[in-house]
This record gives C-alpha cells, sequence and structure tokens, in this order.
C-alpha cells in the first residue's frame, strides 16, 4: 500500500493549482516552524472554506481541503480568467474549492492506484470545518501567493480480501 | 464548418473555463452550449445538432458514462464525438468509455492549451490559442 507524504500532496495540489489556475503555491513551512525563517513570515488567513470528496477501491478515504476566502477567489478567478474582487467567494469561490478537491483527489488516487487505476472517486461537496478530520493520514498547508490552503488527506479504511 | 460543441460538467465554474478555451480554440460563442449533467446533455442533443462533446465523467442525476451509452444507442448520433475531460482515472472505467465511441481522453488538471488544440483538431477550427 503506497504511502503519501505531506510533501506528495504539495506537490499534487501545487501542479493543480498552477494549470487551472495559473496560481503559484509553496509549501507554508513558516506556520509549523519548519522554515528558514519563521519568525518573518506573515500568517495565513483563516480558512473559511472547504470541500470534501472521497475516493473507493483497494481502499477507501477522503480528501478535504480548508481554504481561506482569498484562495477560493483566487482558484475561481484562475480558472475563469477574470478578477478576484469580482468574485463571491460563498458560490463560485465554493464551487471552484470543490472542483479543486476534485482535481486533486484525482491525482492522489493515480499516486495511489499507479499506471492501472483501480481507483474511483465520488462527487466532491461543500462542507464545515467539523468535517476536519481529528487524525489525518497526512495534511499539507501551502501558502498560494499569500493565502492558505489545506489538503487533509485520511485513509478510512482498506478493503478486505475475498 | 462543423463546430457545434457541448460542454457537460456539473461545475458552473469548470464549465465557464472551458467554454473559455472552446472560444479561444475559434469555435463562435454561439456555438457552444453547456449543460451541467449527462441527462440534461441529452436534452440538448434532442434539440440541437452538436458535433463535439466535451464530457466529465462524475456528475449527480446522469454520469458520463451513462450518457455515451445513450449516446451509442441512438444510430442519429453516431458521429457525434465525445472527448472526457475529467479527473477518472479507474483504468476499467476508461477502457469502457473507449468501446462506447469516446475519442480521446484528457485528464484533469489539463493544461489550457491542451484542451484547445484538441478541440481545433477534432473540429478543424481556426485556433486563438495556438502559437
Amino acid at each position: 500500500m503506497r504511502e503519501l507524504t505531506p510533501a506528495a500532496l504539495v506537490r499534487l495540489a501545487s501542479v493543480a493549482l498552477e494549470r487551472i489556475a495559473f496560481l503559484m503555491a509553496e509549501p507554508a513551512d513558516h506556520l509549523t516552524g519548519n522554515g528558514p525563517m519563521p519568525h518573518l513570515a506573515p500568517p495565513l488567513p483563516p480558512a473559511t472554506r472547504f470541500a470534501r470528496i472521497e475516493y473507493r477501491g483497494p481502499e477507501r478515504g477522503e480528501v478535504i481541503l480548508a481554504a481561506s476566502d482569498g484562495c477560493a477567489r483566487s482558484v475561481a478567478a484562475g480558472l475563469l480568467g477574470t478578477d478576484s474582487e469580482s468574485v463571491d467567494p460563498a458560490t463560485v469561490g465554493q464551487d471552484a474549492l470543490r472542483e479543486l478537491a476534485n482535481i486533486i483527489a484525482g491525482s492522489l488516487i493515480c499516486e495511489l492506484g499507479g499506471e492501472r487505476c483501480p481507483f474511483s472517486i465520488g462527487l466532491p461537496s461543500a462542507c464545515g470545518a467539523d468535517a476536519l478530520p481529528a487524525n489525518p493520514t497526512a495534511v499539507a498547508t501551502l501558502d498560494v501567493e499569500g493565502e492558505r490552503l489545506e489538503v487533509h488527506w485520511t485513509r478510512i479504511a482498506v478493503a478486505q480480501a475475498a | 464548418m462543423k463546430c457545434n460543441v457541448l460542454v457537460v460538467d456539473d461545475s458552473p465554474v469548470l464549465r465557464g473555463a472551458i467554454v473559455k478555451v472552446a472560444k479561444l480554440a475559434g469555435v463562435p460563442e454561439d456555438r457552444i452550449h453547456t449543460a451541467g449533467n449527462g441527462q440534461e446533455a441529452l436534452d440538448v442533443l434532442d434539440r440541437t445538432w452538436i458535433d463535439l462533446v466535451l464530457l466529465d465523467i462524475n456528475m449527480p442525476v446522469m454520469d458520463g458514462e451513462e450518457f455515451a451509452r445513450q449516446v451509442r444507442k441512438n444510430p442519429a448520433l453516431a458521429d457525434l464525438k465525445i472527448v472526457v475531460v475529467s479527473t477518472e482515472a479507474n483504468d476499467e472505467r476508461l477502457k469502457r468509455l473507449r468501446e462506447l465511441g469516446v475519442v480521446e481522453t484528457l485528464r484533469k488538471p489539463f493544461q489550457p492549451e491542451d484542451l484547445c488544440h484538441l478541440i481545433t483538431k477534432l473540429l478543424g477550427v481556426s485556433p486563438s490559442c495556438a502559437s
């Protein structure tokens, strides 16, 4: 069974953000004190938008994204080619975050399943902060051009062999 | 010129993004149609001639696989080209989709240029995104 590290989650999310929304992202190491000069980095805005998606196959799991309003706005604006200030984070921004969850989960199951991927993903949905898992398998926090994006991956269950 | 395109995706934002790429590929705006799921897409096909469908797979109400199955049951739609634009990665499902006549698969996250070139290749329109 393959494992995914926080660095792998950062890579998957960064590729998705760059391709679909032309956004640059980097690991937010300063939040965890792992960066070179954590005291110099400004704190990222808090997460206010959440999206969740499940996958199934040889194992079952979920991906939850937690993003600041500004991140959700920027993703939507990048997708649509509009100004982020014109994006309503509660509607268009939330929809963009759901789609980002869909895309990151799609990439994640390819990492887990390899070339002949046996996994399928469900439909992404909006959720609240209460959906964040207490014990995720891996978490990554990204600095998306000064905005927050967290990727929470949880392996829920492994299918039993017949 | 055959260039009526139907964009099928349950995400309004993604639909908007794909419509934008289709316009960059040279498809006139009034030739681009949209639907939020497979059933809505079948309704569009009932009333409009479509040459190319850009199809998401995981959607509520009717998913992309069932849509493709319904299309292949209709001889009047035999010439319809279907391109899957989706996060779908399941090997078995992708095989079924190819058996249903899907001509290309573009995995999200895709480069807009890749979708643009795919549209121009399949429709023969003049792209504004080509370098």
